[in-house]
């Protein structure tokens, strides 16, 4: 069986909202890891949000599946605005982050679905979803050493 | 400057999901546990064909057909026989099986102590949201006394099954509890099972949305989680994770209960090794079918 790690469990963990995101240690990202996970998140969410309106599809709610539908839509014009200025600035360059090292950071959390919500409900969970994605990136900020990257 | 983890991983998470999407309850635990099985295949980097995932029926047993591995969606209790035969048939599979409470602890509750005693090399992760919730939430093993459902219409009578005592007084090697509220902890404790060598259990909590009354739903398990990290809980006393286990249902612990320090060897080692012993002088399998016969 093969056993590699690809986590290095060396780096230190981030404490509170930062647990979301495993083992990056923000005091040592750059720009463009920044600028990857970035990008991450945003594919997390717009996922979850696929899945979803998958989910309110098939439990006969249109009109929450509406919203999730449109909820992609922002978050795919997030996710390629930050892939543009990732290429720009860095092209082809290999990731360090990978989607396995981040939890729900954008994305509701699945608990926060029923089959009966209301788009009153789902607007709310994508707010929700907002503001913990601000607090992650507003706790990881002050961590952060590189000039370059706030 | 290198600043992060170079990325070492040929498979992703995404490579162990499959086309056919879930028709859980929107809001159902089992959603954050299929999650956190596709990153712990991902961070154990095994091909999705060297990995054999087996199920009873229920709710969560539908956790095949959502990978990409091979899948056995099989009989109701009965996914632990069924897994033990895959492993000693092909030693070199990884072996997962998943289950509800009702499939692991009622219907095939006499499974789990013959499959622990054997210690057969796989990780066994019940999904116990403490219901029978496919077929419309009626009392289960692991339901608590006083609970009031369809077929306790004036509140159980019975106590409730305790499944973390129950496979630590079996002598299982590695024990484990996790729930969705903590997907991190989650995916850490079905990825160190799947390493451990020898049947590894993982009791996830995972709510019934529908069926599952409010005090245990994802919401309530953020309030009430304790890790057993946070303890000081050494998981390699058995006696204390006997003691911590014993507040299951009251209290909710995450974590690796116990983790034997020096597993014995695993069934599939052993019988590898006595048929290399008997260096093909066992009976050919030809020959015991026709000794059987003779004998009918």
């Amino acid at each position: 069986m093969n056993n590699t790690r690809a986590i290095d469990e060396s780096t230190s963990h981030g404490a509170g909202v930062l647990a979301a995101c495993r083992p990056i240690d923000f005091e040592k990202i750059t720009l463009m890891d920044a600028l990857d996970l970035a990008t991450l998140v945003e594919q997390e969410a717009k996922d979850r949000y696929s899945e979803f309106a998958h989910q309110m599809t098939t439990h006969h709610n249109p009109d929450a599946a509406g919203f999730f539908l449109r909820m992609i839509q922002i978050e795919s014009t997030h996710e390629l605005r930050l892939t543009e200025r990732r290429r720009k600035l860095f092209g082809g360059t290999p990731p360090n982050v990978r989607r396995e090292m981040i939890f729900d950071i954008e994305a509701p959390e699945y608990d926060e679905a029923r089959s009966n919500m209301t788009v009153r409900r789902a607007l709310e969970a994508a707010l929700t979803s907002e503001k913990k994605a601000f607090d992650f990136f507003d706790a990881a900020v002050q961590r952060v050493k590189d000039p370059g990257v706030p | 400057m290198k600043t992060l983890p170079t990325v070492l991983q040929t498979h992703q998470a995404k490579d162990y999901k499959s086309d056919l999407k879930p028709i859980w309850c929107p809001g159902c635990g089992d959603f954050g546990v299929l999650q956190a099985i596709y990153r712990s295949l991902a961070a154990i980097n095994r091909p999705p064909h060297e990995i054999a995932f087996v199920s009873g029926i229920g709710c969560s047993s539908r956790i095949p057909g959502y990978t990409t591995t091979y899948g056995f969606n099989s009989v109701h209790g009965r996914p632990l026989p069924i897994a033990q035969g895959i492993k000693l048939a092909n030693p070199d599979l990884l072996v997962l099986v998943a289950g509800g409470d009702g499939d692991g602890f009622s219907i095939g509750g006499g499974h789990v102590p013959h499959a622990i005693r054997r210690n057969t090399d796989l990780t066994y992760i019940v999904m116990d949201n403490q219901i029978y919730g496919l077929t419309k939430g009626q009392l289960s093993p692991t339901s608590p006394r006083g609970l009031i459902t369809c077929t306790s219409e004036y509140g159980s009578l019975e106590e409730p099954v305790n499944p973390l005592l129950y496979v630590l007084a079996y002598g299982c090697g590695f024990v484990a509890q996790a729930t969705p509220a903590d997907m991190p902890g989650m995916t850490e404790v079905i990825e160190a099972a799947i390493r451990y060598p020898g049947f590894s259990f993982v009791n996830v909590q995972s709510p019934c949305v529908t069926f599952g009354r409010e005090e245990v739903q994802v919401k309530a398990h953020r309030a009430q989680m304790k890790s057993l990290k946070s303890l000081n809980h050494d998981p390699t006393n058995r006696l204390a994770a006997m003691d911590l286990a014993q507040h299951y249902g009251h209290e909710l612990h995450t974590g690796i209960f116990y983790q034997n320090p020096t597993p014995p060897p695993t069934l599939d080692a052993l019988v590898s090794e006595r048929k290399a012993a008997l260096n093909g002088k066992g009976l050919p399998r030809q020959k015991i079918f026709d000794l059987l016969l003779q004998k009918q």
